[in-house]
């Protein structure tokens, strides 16, 4: 921001007094030299008793007093009580309209259309949060959304820290259109336009003090603006908080077991067979949240998968169906029990996700999954190949929930594995443990 | 906490301040600050009261220049009208006290 003079901050204090008064163009600049005037010898006595510049120009100005009253009072003073109490109250914020300094019109409307989004914004991705999160992000909003009302109030009462919320979020809003751009090309953001029109204007002297009589804001102040531009972020956030009403790595089970039939030492195929048990699923009535079952934010969907591996002796495993691995039956889950399918028996062939190989991925419809049941899926498959496969190919399972967590099983011919906590989101990787 | 002087105090206060002689609002809030015992008026409301006894006739205002890096200041002075009002009011003062102390002798 700015900085500004002490004489320059007693001026400014002098005309916003004048601003919330009704007095003639002449009275109002024999006023302000008059008041000015007085804030100067204040100031300089202030000086005088070993106070800085800027020390003795805020002694002044809070011994003057509050500038709407005195400035209500001023308006007495040139007219009936009547008028005063009625005309008076309603015409400073049109007579005072011209006065306002360039870039005054556009801050607001940076400050209203930050509003207006934080509102818009925060209905739409609150519908897909999960409930802990959901209260998180709708208190973060409504906090913003209220400091956005404060600002827009503020501005017009010439508060130096509205102005310096509306340089931060300009600031912010052009930097995080920069931001988009680089990630993704061409990215046309209303904000970050605004912001970019406005960003000029707000750095000018005239805005500065316009507002320059009120106080300074300190590094606190400053600290708690910049959150408070952050604030409407915490819903995109808020997803790397753990959910203490969700459930977690702790509450999955996730075993993988391969068991292969071998021709002449090599494999020729088997069986791979993931159990996984859940020992709660979400704290929702029915599970997983129905709007929640397939994607959240960041676009992952809740799945479990097999995946074969090239293997850790690093010999090259047979890539995809094509390279001969075949496989028998369907990925699907199923209640251990009762032997019920408990997804939505989508089999998902994919040869190019996940390293190239061959990828079988099952999608799990959440409304079928209880806590404290077991399931199972398997999946058979037969080397084509004369040599059969590598002595020790690697089989894994990872499970993804919701691109929140996800755990995964490794197994071997000679191995079983029990699920680990991966992180989310889910990342492929090309190390195996 | 101190207590803020009514509107008609603070006008009889600067009333009586500019009855002793001319003077500038900022005079004539340091001079409030030591004769208003017990209220703290804000310096600034010492304006309005001005600009009003202005208006009223009581009062009447010219700038005088101090130097160049200074800024000018408003003198006020009371009118004939002005010095009336406060005449009446130092009477009435006195014929109040007069009264009160008769109430007070057994």
């Amino acid at each position: 921001m700015t900085e500004l003079t002490p004489a320059e901050r007693l001026r400014s204090h002098a005309e916003r007094i004048l601003d919330r008064t009704s007095v003639r163009e002449r009275d109002r600049e024999e006023l302000v030299e008059e008041l000015y005037g007085h804030l100067w010898q204040r100031w300089q006595d202030g000086i005088g008793a070993g106070l800085s510049g800027d020390e003795a120009a805020d002694a002044a100005i809070a011994g003057f007093g509050d500038a709407d009253r005195l400035g209500r009072e001023m308006t007495s003073a040139y007219h009936s009580r009547l008028y005063a109490s009625t005309i008076g109250v309603l015409l400073p914020a049109v007579a005072g309209s011209s006065d306002r300094p360039y870039g005054y019109g556009r801050s607001r409307a940076l400050v209203f259309l930050t509003g207006f989004f934080t509102l818009v914004g925060g209905a739409v991705v609150a519908n897909m949060q999960t409930p802990f999160r959901l209260l998180v992000s709708v208190l973060a909003l409504l906090l913003a959304f209220f400091i956005t009302v404060l600002a827009y109030r503020a501005l017009a009462r010439r508060q130096r820290w509205a102005l310096v919320y509306v340089q931060v979020l300009a600031l912010a809003f052009v930097a995080g259109w920069i931001v988009e751009c680089v990630v993704q090309p061409v990215q046309v953001s209303l904000l970050g336009i605004v912001a970019l029109v406005v960003l000029d204007a707000v750095f000018r002297k005239d805005l500065s003090l316009w507002v320059g009589s009120s106080r300074r804001t300190g590094k606190l102040l400053g600290m708690v603006i910049v959150v408070a531009v952050l604030l409407p972020y915490v819903p995109l956030a808020v997803g790397a908080v753990p959910d203490p009403t969700q459930a977690s790595p702790a509450d999955l089970s996730i075993t993988v077991r391969a068991d292969c039939t071998r021709t002449g030492g090599a494999v020729a195929g088997g069986t791979v067979t993931a159990t996984i048990r859940w020992a709660r699923t979400d704290f929702l009535p029915n599970g997983f949240r129905p709007d929640m079952a397939r994607t959240d934010l960041i676009g992952a969907s809740s799945a479990s998968s097999l995946q074969f591996d090239p293997g850790a002796n690093g010999l090259p495993f047979p890539r995809g169906l094509e390279d001969g691995v075949v496989v028998t039956g369907n990925w699907t889950m199923v209640d251990a029990e009762t032997g019920l399918p408990a997804d939505a028996g989508v089999l998902v062939f994919s040869g190019s996700s996940f390293f190239d190989v061959g990828v079988v991925e099952d999608a799990i419809d959440p409304g079928s999954i209880q806590a404290n049941r077991t399931y199972r899926a398997s999946l058979g498959f037969i080397s084509q190949r004369s040599t059969g496969l590598p002595d020790d190919p690697i089989f894994r399972v990872r499970y993804d929930h919701q691109g929140r967590w996800g755990a995964e099983a490794f197994a071997t011919c000679t191995r079983s594995g029990v699920g680990q906590p991966v992180t989310t989101p889910v990342q492929p990787t090309s190390q195996f443990p | 906490m101190a207590r803020v002087p009514a509107e008609r105090d603070l006008r009889s206060l600067v009333i009586g301040v500019l009855a002793g002689r001319d003077a500038y609002g900022y005079e004539i809030a340091a001079q409030l600050r030591g004769v208003a015992e017990g209220s703290d008026p804000a310096e600034g409301s010492v304006y309005p009261v001005l600009r009003r006894l202005e208006r009223d006739g009581l009062a009447s205002g010219h700038w005088v220049e101090i130097g160049t890096d200074v800024p000018r200041r408003r003198y006020y002075v009371l009118t004939p009208k002005g010095l009336a009002v406060h005449a009446r009011r130092e009477a009435g003062s006195s014929a109040t006290s007069t009264r009160r102390l008769g109430e007070l002798r057994p």
